[in-house]
């Protein structure tokens, strides 16, 4: 399923914003919709195997001719294993996460900083909190999946696992 | 540290302890309890109370232990001060009551969240720095890792 482009440059999320809802071993997640540019059934998935890289990175495929690495989101979220149905591929980053399923699309209120009690991963995790009716759901940061320099270091293994086939 | 002071003592299972009034916002049923994955430690969840996501946090662990009794209200009280002033509700085992009495300074020993002692009639109760205490809980939360080795889908709280 290919999503519309993003219709603004900006990384935050706004008020009446469209996400995605999408659930990882029983809990309900959103992502901004700006920031998926497709969703994929799991099964396309090619096993990712090379010692020392990111141990969330389990799975990769190729897209255009660009390796994406495919971020278990439960083991992400220090979560238990879970069946994953779908991939979420991020826009702008060659990343995609798991989820058990999608829920659907919807729009959200303002969001919530996290509370200051919060001092964990989850500050980086999440953007925020929204209020879905009697629901609160965490608003995901895609930046949060894969860092800069564990990207840069699975590109270099994955290229150099590649001049070594030919 | 001398003078009457107020404070709202609250029960966890056989024990009760005091946090002064002025951080108290209101005692609050027991709502539905929000859940997402995190990784700090002693907090369960948040609920949202007139619009507001409020952390809860069960310091009940810490300050009487793993086994402690059902949790029946929340006690909604400030964290910080100033612009980094925000509520979090922590679940306490029964009704609250508001007294004024003298502070007394902490016995030696005592956890340094004590900040001081409230002699009743037929109970010495302690009085809680509420930022302290959320300070320690990170101090516990350490120990307990590491006392036990984490594995992946084993580790991490979830709110």
């Amino acid at each position: 399923m290919k999503l519309p482009p993003k219709n603004s440059g900006g990384k935050r999320v706004h008020h009446g914003e469209p996400v995605i809802l999408f659930v990882v071993g029983g809990y309900t997640f959103a992502i901004a919709a700006a920031d998926v540019e497709e969703i994929r059934e799991a099964h396309e998935m090619m096993p990712f195997i090379l010692p020392a890289a990111a141990a969330k990175v389990k799975y990769t495929f190729r897209k255009h001719s660009l390796d994406y690495f495919v971020v278990d989101a439960s083991y992400h979220y220090r979560l238990l294993p879970s069946k994953a149905g779908r991939l979420l591929v991020l826009r702008d980053l060659p990343v995609a996460i798991t989820a058990d399923s999608i829920d659907r699309m919807t729009e959200i209120g303002p969001l919530a900083t996290l509370p200051r009690a919060f001092r964990g991963e989850e500050r980086h995790w999440f953007k925020g909190l929204a209020i879905m009716g009697d629901r609160v759901v965490p608003v995901v940061n895609p930046e949060s999946f894969l860092s800069a320099a564990e990207l840069e270091h699975l590109q270099r293994r994955t290229a150099a696992r590649g001049a070594a086939k030919l | 540290m001398s003078g009457a002071t107020k404070y709202v003592l609250f029960p966890l299972g056989q024990k009760r302890f005091a946090l002064p009034a002025g951080k108290v916002a209101e005692l609050a049923q027991p709502d539905r309890l929000q859940t997402f994955p995190h990784t700090t430690p002693l907090l369960s969840g948040v609920l949202v109370r007139r619009g507001h996501i409020i952390a809860v946090c069960d310091v009940a662990q810490l300050l009487i232990g793993p086994d402690g009794p059902t949790r029946r209200f929340y006690l909604i009280a400030a964290l910080g001060a100033g612009k980094a002033r925000e509520m979090v509700a922590l679940p306490v085992s029964g009704e609250c009551e508001l007294t004024s009495a003298s502070l007394k300074p902490p016995a030696s020993g005592l956890p340094e969240y004590v900040v001081g002692l409230l002699a009743l009639a037929d109970e010495t109760v302690e009085i809680l720095d509420l930022d302290a205490l959320m300070v320690s809980t990170t101090r516990f939360i350490a120990s307990k890792v590491r006392s036990k080795s984490a594995a992946p889908g084993a580790g991490g709280s979830r709110a």
